[in-house]
């Protein structure tokens, strides 16, 4: 089924939809499109269906969505190198390709110090060596 | 609704399983398999490469082997649901991200080397990607497979511990998926726990070393809320609109189902692959270059679709629906809507009828 000239108030407009039904909105020029888009919370997908670079590249610019199917609806989803997640009101975070990896890990920062490091001439007691390596760095 | 004997077998396997366990407090029962899982994360330290990969070509070997009981289960959750619908969107989807995570297993995992800050010079600095432990996964009913198993092959692929919350709404599902993991994989490794609400409230407020939850945004604020009194991170895979914009000049023909049997294989999407095959076979010909899309069929597997057409598409639209309900093709408009080859073709295939 399809709804024409569906509007904001309208639980069809609020709520997903699990049925075939689908509401249809219009627009003039694509800018009016991008407008209504970010008047709105960010989508978890955005679907564009035309072959023009110039409104695909504007409303790829324009607007914020977890992610993008061009001619095509849901298959970002089977990208597997693609993070797959939402955005504001969409989600946060990511799963699939190696966003989905570092997700579920720990990025743990190690640093081994070297025998040979700067820092050990910054100690006190402070004197010339200090302040020359100090004039050095704040230069 | 006719299951395969193996469903049966395996269902009234669980069903036993489920009865020994719903003895015992189930919520307390949450909080002793993720101390188990936590201890024997602990006590075993992160898999290694190898390690992992076995486990991922486990879970894909488990999978491909219930293949038809997973379609089976959906059929049943859903009332009707395709099984090429259900092979194509919750199975196929985990098998080629299994596949992905297998081969690029080496290369996530390995250290990766940082820039050394200048006073350093001589020492060095990398970053070490560790498993976080154990991860909570609560999953949607609309793909209950894939939106549970994806997430917990990565979490494995990590190297994690997982128990998975699958959704009330798809018991026969949620408990081939208890009993295929249960089959799988030790209990302190992957567990699935089953329930209705309480469960899942109970289920997000454990202190997790991370969540991932596929579902509404209400519920997905829920689970935050939860999440919050342990710090738990979260990733919400949450709804809302997902705007499909139809570029200027392009029109969405929309043609009558060819076949009254050609029912909804599922909630979230309308019927047909017949019509389509109909359609594009008839019309292939006619359209071309254009080339022929069954877009508003693939639109609607999005349950978050609004479409956004431009206004001088919406005459094509409203005019050929007299004919039609359903999905179709996608066709190039001329710029008299009236005239356009895609309206022509449209009669033309309808008046064949």
């Amino acid at each position: 089924m399809i709804v024409l000239g569906a509007t904001d108030e309208m639980r069809i407009m609020q709520e997903e939809i699990f049925g075939p039904v689908l509401p249809i909105v219009t627009y003039r020029e694509i800018d009016e499109a991008i407008t209504y888009i970010n008047a709105r919370p960010r989508p978890l997908a955005l679907y564009y269906f035309g072959d023009g670079a110039e409104d695909r590249g504007k409303v790829l610019a324009r607007t914020t969505s977890g992610n993008v199917t061009i001619n095509s609806t849901l298959m970002h989803y089977a990208q597997d190198d693609l993070p797959f997640g939402g955005v504001g009101l969409s989600g946060m975070g990511a799963y699939h390709g190696i966003e989905g990896f570092r997700t579920f890990s720990h990025a743990k920062g190690v640093f081994d110090q070297g025998r040979w490091n700067a820092s050990n001439l910054l100690r006190a007691p402070f004197g010339q060596v200090a302040d020359r390596i100090l004039g050095l760095m704040l230069r | 609704m006719l299951c395969p004997a193996g469903v049966i077998k395996t269902l009234s396997l669980q069903r036993s399983v489920m009865s020994a366990i719903s003895t015992s407090n189930p919520i307390n029962h949450l909080e002793d398999i993720l101390a188990a899982q936590r201890t024997a994360f602990l006590r075993d330290g992160p898999p290694t490469l190898s390690g992992r990969r076995a486990d991922l070509k486990k879970l894909r070997a488990a999978i491909l082997a219930r293949r038809n009981d997973i379609e089976a289960v959906l059929n049943a959750d859903f009332g009707h649901r395709s099984r090429h619908e259900t092979a194509i969107m919750d199975v196929v989807s985990v098998i080629l991200g299994i596949d992905y995570l297998h081969r690029n297993l080496r290369r996530f995992m390995r250290p990766t080397r940082r820039h050394v800050a200048l006073p350093f010079r001589f020492g060095s600095v990398w970053i070490e990607y560790q498993p976080l432990g154990v991860i909570g996964i609560v999953a949607p009913w609309n793909y209950p497979v894939s939106l549970a198993l994806m997430p917990l092959a990565t979490a494995i692929a990590a190297g994690n511990r997982a128990m998975i919350k699958p959704s009330e709404f798809t018991p026969a599902t949620s408990n081939l998926l208890a009993a295929m993991l249960g089959d799988t994989f030790p209990d302190d490794q992957v567990a699935v726990v089953t329930g209705d609400a309480a469960v899942g409230a109970a289920f997000s407020a454990l202190a997790f070393d991370h969540v991932l939850f596929t579902g509404s945004t209400p519920v997905g604020r829920a689970v935050m809320r939860a999440a919050s009194e342990n710090l738990v991170p979260v990733t919400l895979e949450l709804g809302g609109k997902s705007p499909v914009i139809v570029q200027k000049g392009y029109a969405l023909v929309m043609l009558q189902p060819a076949s009254p049997m050609a029912s909804s294989p599922m909630p979230g999407r309308p019927a047909s692959l017949p019509i389509i095959r109909w359609c594009t076979q008839t019309t292939s010909r006619r359209l071309s270059p254009p080339t022929i899309r069954p877009s508003l069929r693939s639109i609607q597997r999005d349950p978050q679709a609004t479409i956004i057409l431009p206004s001088s598409t919406i005459a094509i639209t409203q005019g050929s629906m007299n004919y039609s309900t359903m999905p179709a093709v996608r066709a190039r408009a001329s710029s008299n809507p009236g005239q356009s080859p895609a309206m022509r073709t449209a009669a033309r295939i309808l008046s064949r009828r």
